[in-house]
């Protein structure tokens, strides 16, 4: 690659960074509260090598007893440390990494669509602003980071016998994934099996005729295997497994055919109609929903509006992305028993679609990030295809002007899609996940406790403390001797706990206006008069960026 | 007469049977389709009542008319494909619960889809233009979706400037609240907030939604509970993926590139250009989908591959299975696959006719659905004491000598979220009323109004 390659190639990568790091302090405009876990966590592990719970050096982190993989966290520390705790430094390693992960997505579509590095380069560009790109690489998610480092495995893998260090690359990177997110878990394995054992192309016959020969060719999916003992061998893997139950497709969805048909009280007796064939459809219904351009493209589901994975007005890849992924798809599969590479990006697509695919929801982006670059290559190919198409069109009016319209769209809609996540995204997503008030109030909940005796808290929000925690900066050794007195493993729903003055009390006015030398959190919905009535009480109207009053801070002398 | 049914051609009947199962199949299928149309007496629909379809003959009319116009359709569809394999693609049609459906309650449905079927013979075998064809079946389309039936299209309104320009300052005003943000300047803004191509991404995102494959595959087990009639059994999604991958590399030569793209287009143009419910927009991908895995029929029938076989032996199974639970479902759950408003007009109107509507002054018949009165004359003929309205009882009193027929709130007042008063007959009985029947819908069709259904007559 020659040198003004290199140097255009650097410069936009740069440029793709900086957007992603942009206006992370305001955008989004709160922290929601994995975000928070993972932060202080993180604060902990690099004030005093535990987290928040006292654990040292943990492999999972406790948090909301949910047991988030602590790569993150890991890797967030030196960001802490030079810029403080804060949302930048949070949510700076979704950025980079995301970012990281287009150099890897640059290599492996060179790869298969065939083409020169400068064509190559201008297509991830496109690419890199598709609605998902940015906006998961501006949340602190562990999945974002577990995608990026899938994609580099993947890399690897493609040109795993070539040289020694794609194959310690394979290992290294899917061994990272595995620790960064829940779903790299079982989706690495399952890639591995496909990749090495190869079966579209060998044949599930002879797979198993030699089955010897065939676990041969697993050696590294062994050596992975061993990377995961870790994590059972401590107590988390319960949870992990906890976890599943809760999500499972097979439990949430039982008797799984009508009930009103079901006459036999033994549901599997039953044969018109028979579980096990609505068994099969809500399964199959569940893999052709992470392929589905409908569910691709359009932003429809109750369960992601208004929650982190959501992307304001728009799916994951967008209307533009939609429509070259349906162009895409069709040349893909064109190729796909012809060409390895593509044969490979079907073992990925597998592979990243399993984890999802056997929890209840329809459709969930972030435990389906895996397939996401996968389904960035596909977009790539119909993009390729179509200006291919277009260029060799006799009309050379037509053709430039189609060109021309072509790029137009594609800047104006980056354009748009950067715009809606730096800022129209603020104010249509915010609320339920990215509650307003903490930013803006904590600090000064934290300069006024030591003044009182008590300070009450009470929030609608769930986790709250992990919010709290944050933005007050609080000491991490002060709240690990509340370890043992913390809602047990299993608690679900609200686990907030009372630490230091702090107390976790329901809003009573008519009855606390007679106490003293308190404080009090809580929301907007307060009488005023009656609180400036009051006498020795204060009240401080903590304001959300719209300008609007989301929590009120009560003190009485 | 005697030699005609003699025992001794019985094996030559088995062998021809035998060699036809097919066609045995899909005559079965009508058969049990018809019967089951036939066995439900479904009233008509909205849509065939503002057609003029108020009474049974008429209905039976259009129903005849409408099968006949859907044969045609699939007869001319199966023209673009090998005489061979063609009996594949009549089974594929004639299994899917949409049809019977499109036939019983979408009359103007089923004559579009034979006009466009027309068109795109024409374009085959009459080799006339593409552009002409297209501009054919967008003429067809508007000519029936908004000259014929009324209907709205959303893409007309995304279409639209003016909307788009006040979502444009919409955006601008709301970005310009929030403080602090994200600076950019305001020519980079301009650039993405302009009316035209935001006119352009909400047109895109209407055309999208076209590819619904949930609804397409699998409505037996929709995780969203859209109300649609399944369009293709779940184990067809396999036969259709794999189909295509057939078409795409030409391994069956079976189905013109070009015809496949005039079809495409025309059914995508049919989605954008019509307002009515999703699943009769999407209608006409069942000729569509059925063509390519007819492809993949026959592909895999003459694959001599032993997997070739086990896989679509394993799948005509899981269909035929399908079809019998699908059967089974569909009588035993009419409610659940059918628009229960008409069924709302059928139950009121049975019980007006079982309690003698006659002997009453005066008979109150709820028109929150709207065309009560096309309805009552329908079912009742004579409908000469009825008064039509939108009657609410908790304002007004009631009526000596009268029947009441409606939904709980039409009794107790409108109220979002409803649900029935535990003791119905105690409360009806504080309106002046007696309670004669009641009976639970499924779906909530009235807004407002609740899913009960109640008979009730004036006490005094």
């Amino acid at each position: 690659m020659n040198k003004i390659l290199t140097f255009a190639v650097v410069t936009l990568f740069t440029i793709i960074l900086a957007i992603r790091v942009i206006g992370l302090e305001e955008s989004p405009l709160s922290l929601n509260f994995d975000e928070a876990g993972l932060g202080y966590n993180a604060y902990s592990i690099m004030l005093t090598g535990k987290d928040e719970y006292g654990t040292p050096w943990p492999i999972s982190l406790r948090s909301f007893n949910d047991y988030k993989p602590a790569l993150y966290a890991y890797l967030t520390t030196p960001f802490i440390y030079f810029g403080g705790l804060n949302q930048t430094t949070v949510r700076l390693v979704s950025a980079v990494f995301g970012t990281i992960s287009l150099i890897f997505l640059l290599l492996i579509f060179r790869k298969i669509a065939g083409l020169s590095m400068l064509k190559s380069v201008l297509i991830i560009i496109i690419i890199s602003f598709l609605p998902w790109r940015l906006h998961f690489s501006r949340v602190a998610l562990e999945s974002n980071l577990a995608m990026s480092f899938f994609t580099a495995a993947f890399w690897c893998l493609m040109n795993f016998e070539k040289r020694n260090i794609y194959k310690i690359g394979t290992i290294l990177f899917s061994s990272l994934s595995i620790y960064a997110y829940h779903n790299a878990r079982l989706a690495i394995p399952l890639l591995f099996l496909l990749v090495f054992l190869d079966p579209l192309h060998t044949g599930v016959r002879d797979i198993i005729k030699s089955p010897l020969k065939s676990v041969k060719k697993l050696w590294p999916l062994m050596i992975v295997i061993l990377m995961y003992l870790p994590i059972f061998l401590t107590s988390s893997s319960n949870a992990v497994l906890r976890r599943f139950d809760q999500t499972n497709i097979f439990s949430h969805y039982f008797p799984y055919a009508p009930q009103e048909l079901l006459s036999n009280k033994n549901y599997w007796l039953n044969i018109l109609p028979s579980p096990v064939y609505y068994l099969g459809g809500w399964i199959s219904s569940h893999l052709m929903a992470y392929l589905s351009p409908k569910n691709l493209t359009l932003s429809i589901y109750p369960w992601v509006i208004k929650s982190v994975q959501s992307i304001s007005g728009t799916g994951m890849i967008g209307w533009l992305g939609g429509c070259f992924f349906l162009v895409g798809i069709l040349h893909w599969l064109k190729f796909l028993t012809v060409k390895r590479e593509h044969r490979l990006l079907f073992y990925w697509i597998l592979a990243a679609i399993a984890p999802a695919v056997v929890t209840w929801e329809l459709f969930h982006p972030l435990r389906s990030l895996n397939i996401y670059p996968a389904i960035d290559i596909i977009i790539g190919l119909g993009i390729v295809w179509f200006v291919t198409k277009v260029s060799k069109l006799n009309l050379v009016f037509a053709k430039y002007a189609l060109l021309a319209c072509l790029a137009i769209i594609f800047i104006v809609s980056s354009v748009y899609n950067t715009l809606n996540e730096f800022n129209y995204s603020i104010w249509d997503t915010n609320g339920e996940f990215q509650p307003g008030g903490y930013k803006e109030g904590a600090p000064l909940l934290f300069t006024l406790k030591d003044k009182y005796q008590t300070v009450y808290l009470d929030s609608p929000h769930a986790q709250n403390y992990a919010m709290f925690l944050f933005y007050m900066k609080y000491p991490p050794e002060k709240i690990h001797k509340y370890a043992q007195t913390r809602p047990p493993m299993g608690t679900e729903g609200f686990i907030n706990f009372d630490f230091d003055n702090f107390v976790y009390k329901k809003y009573d006015w008519v009855n606390d206006r007679n106490k003293s030398n308190f404080v009090y959190w809580t929301s907007s919905e307060v009488k005023e008069n009656e609180i400036n009535e009051t006498p020795g009480a204060k009240l401080y109207k903590i304001y959300d960026p719209f300008g609007r009053w989301v929590a009120s801070i009560i003190t009485k002398e | 007469m005697s030699k005609l049914f003699s025992t001794k051609n019985l094996p030559l009947y088995i062998c021809k049977i035998s060699q036809n199962w097919l066609l045995v199949v899909i005559l079965t299928v009508i058969i049990v389709q018809v019967g089951w149309v036939i066995f439900l007496d479904f009233p008509p629909n909205i849509e065939q009542m503002d057609l003029g379809l108020n009474s049974p003959v008429k209905l039976w009319l259009s129903r005849v008319f409408s099968l006949m116009a859907l044969a045609l359709a699939t007869y001319i569809f199966s023209k673009l494909i090998n005489d061979n394999i063609r009996k594949y693609y009549w089974f594929l049609i004639i299994i899917s619960p949409l049809f019977p459906i499109l036939w019983m309650s979408h009359p103007l449905e089923s004559l579009k889809i034979a006009l466009l079927s027309l068109v795109v013979y024409m374009f085959y075998r009459k080799r006339i233009n593409l552009i002409v064809s297209l501009f054919i079946s967008i003429s067809i389309l508007i000519s029936i979706n908004i000259l014929l039936l009324h209907e709205k299209p959303s893409v007309f309104s995304t279409l639209s400037l003016p909307r788009s320009q006040v979502e444009v300052m919409e955006r601008m005003r709301v970005e310009d609240t929030i403080n602090p943000r994200v600076p950019v300047p305001q020519f980079v803004r301009r650039i993405a907030y302009n009316k035209y191509f935001i006119s352009l991404k909400n047109t895109a995102n209407q055309a999208l939604y076209f590819f619904d494959g949930e609804l397409l595959f699998f409505q037996e087990v929709s995780a969203t509970e859209t109300k649609a009639p399944v369009f293709f059994y779940w184990p067809e999604v396999f036969l259709f993926i794999l189909s295509l991958w057939i078409f795409i590399t030409k391994k069956g030569d079976i189905l013109s590139t070009h015809v496949f793209l005039l079809i495409f287009f025309i059914s995508l143009m049919g989605f954008i250009l019509s307002g009515n419910l999703t699943y009769v927009r999407l209608s006409l991908m069942l000729w569509l989908i059925s063509l390519i895995m007819t492809i993949g029929l026959d592909y895999f029938f003459s694959l001599r591959q032993k997997w070739g076989k086990v896989f679509i032996y394993l799948i005509i199974s899981l269909v035929f299975y399908g079809v019998a639970v699908n059967q089974y479902d569909r009588y035993a759950r009419p409610q659940f696959w059918l628009d229960n408003r008409p069924i709302v007009y059928k139950w009121l109107l049975g019980s007006a006719k079982k309690y003698n509507y006659q002997n009453y002054q005066k008979v109150y018949l709820t028109d929150v659905l709207g065309n009560a009165k096309d309805y009552c004359q329908y079912f009742l003929n004579n409908c000469h004491n009825f008064v039509f309205s939108n009657f609410d009882l908790s304002h007004n009193g009631t009526e000596s000598s009268s029947l009441y027929l409606g939904f709980s709130g039409n009794f107790y007042g409108k109220v979002e979220y409803r649900e029935p008063p535990r003791h119905i007959r105690e409360e009806l009985l504080s309106l002046g009323l007696r309670q004669l029947l009641q009976y639970q819908i499924r779906d909530n069709v009235a807004n407002g109004y609740g899913k009960q259904l109640i008979v009730g007559e004036s006490i005094r």
